[in-house]
């Protein structure tokens, strides 16, 4: 997983969540960025896009934080 | 390596499809009553369902629909009713439990009792299926079969349920199959996984349930291969891919995924929603009629969903002579 990919998929995920204010660092909390089930869809298809990983929404859903996230794209 | 069974058949062509709408246009404005409007607007973005179709009279079911567009389709391609030799409904929106409804689509139009009529218990994946097996009749012996699809979401959505309330729509089609001599080869692939079966549930006397999270990564892990499969098998690229019109969030990312011309991948979602089984023929007379009739052209049918199930389907449109959208006031 290239370091470009990541910064773009945040960058992303940041827009489709409407958070392009907050900084996605590793630490930061699903649950503090307002979580809900189009956010779940929403990782799903840019992991998908960026990563060429198909995850499941069960596999998502253990994820608490972004560096979480970061480690299930891999 | 392959995950869906493979079937090919050249005896029989479709010549003539028809769809039918209620005329009750639901816009999302409706559910205001019932959901936050900021949740709205968010899942209209996300969707891209705009209005909806539903029954309005309480006594008009899925089959009223599928009635109306059967007899407009046999009456313009002159199919006297006797002269059908099956009848088959594709629906998981019954009136009944029983009888099968396909029983009484034959009885409304006059179809022989020397016949046969049966229902699948099918919903997004079943077109395919319905077009598989009058297929496979018509090579056992059979001339002439009406496939029906048809679905009345309206009846099982809990408008308090903002993942699925704002999502279906109902419609009714009707498909008329008949034997050839062309050799016009038809492509099927299918595939099950009863592993996801609570992803998509409607219980007995219940509301639609749906984890749509869990649907899409079904379905971006499934139907990007699913099509290049398909174009394999038939040995094509074709003209057009009909997606089932899931939400145009699905519909994006399987033809970025797919990595599609978005021209060849018409969309009907914002208009009727999703109809489930009734989806695929219903795109092809709202958004291929003229430009399909006695063409040339190659197309491939996709549907994924409820079961989880999928299929695909790749036929030549120029057998067909007749398409139709009706709208009734039902």
């Amino acid at each position: 997983m290239s370091e470009k990919n990541v910064k773009e998929f945040l960058e992303e995920l940041s827009e489709a969540l409407d958070i392009t204010d907050q900084v996605l660092e590793d630490s930061v909390t699903l649950d503090s960025l307002g979580w809900d089930s189009l956010a779940v869809i929403s990782s799903i298809a840019l992991i998908d896009e960026y990563f060429n990983k198909t995850v499941s929404a069960k596999e998502l859903s253990e994820c608490k934080t972004i560096g979480d996230l970061i480690k299930l794209s891999q | 390596m392959s995950n869906s069974k493979k079937i090919s058949s050249h005896r029989g062509e479709i010549v003539g499809i028809v769809g039918c709408i209620p005329k009750n246009t639901i816009e999302n404005s409706f559910f205001e009553k019932y959901i936050d409007k900021n949740d709205i607007k968010a899942i209209e973005k996300s969707t891209g369902v705009l209005q909806r179709r539903w029954v309005k009279n309480k006594n008009k079911y899925t089959y009223d629909l599928c009635i109306a567009a059967a007899q407009d389709l046999i009456k313009n391609i002159k199919w006297k009713p006797d002269s059908i030799d099956c009848t088959i409904l594709i629906t998981q929106t019954h009136k009944n439990i029983m009888p099968a409804e396909s029983h009484v689509i034959q009885n409304a139009l006059g179809i022989s009792k020397s016949s046969l009529a049966f229902d699948i218990n099918l919903g997004c994946s079943g077109y395919a299926y319905g077009c598989m097996i009058a297929n496979s009749l018509i090579n056992s012996g059979l001339s002439r079969i009406l496939v029906l699809a048809g679905e009345t979401p309206s009846r099982i959505v809990d408008f308090k349920d903002k993942s699925s309330c704002i999502l279906f729509g109902d419609a009714g089609t009707a498909t008329a199959i008949e034997k050839n001599n062309n050799h016009n080869e038809y492509n099927f692939l299918f595939g099950s996984d009863g592993s996801g079966e609570e992803h998509l549930v409607c219980k007995n006397n219940s509301f639609l349930e749906m984890n749509g999270a869990e649907v899409f990564s079904f379905t971006l892990n499934t139907i990007p291969n699913l099509v290049t499969e398909l174009d394999y098998e038939a040995k094509k690229k074709h003209d057009y891919y009909l997606f089932h019109q899931a939400n145009s969030f699905i519909l994006k990312n399987l033809i970025r995924k797919a990595k599609l011309d978005i021209f060849k991948c018409p969309s009907n979602i914002s208009k009727y929603g999703n109809v489930s089984s009734a989806s695929i023929p219903l795109l092809i007379t709202s958004n291929l009629n003229p430009q399909i009739i006695n063409q040339n052209k190659n197309i491939s049918c996709l549907g994924f969903g409820v079961g989880l199930s999928w299929s695909a389907m790749s036929f030549n449109s120029k057998s067909i002579k007749y398409l139709n959208l009706l709208e009734e006031d039902l």
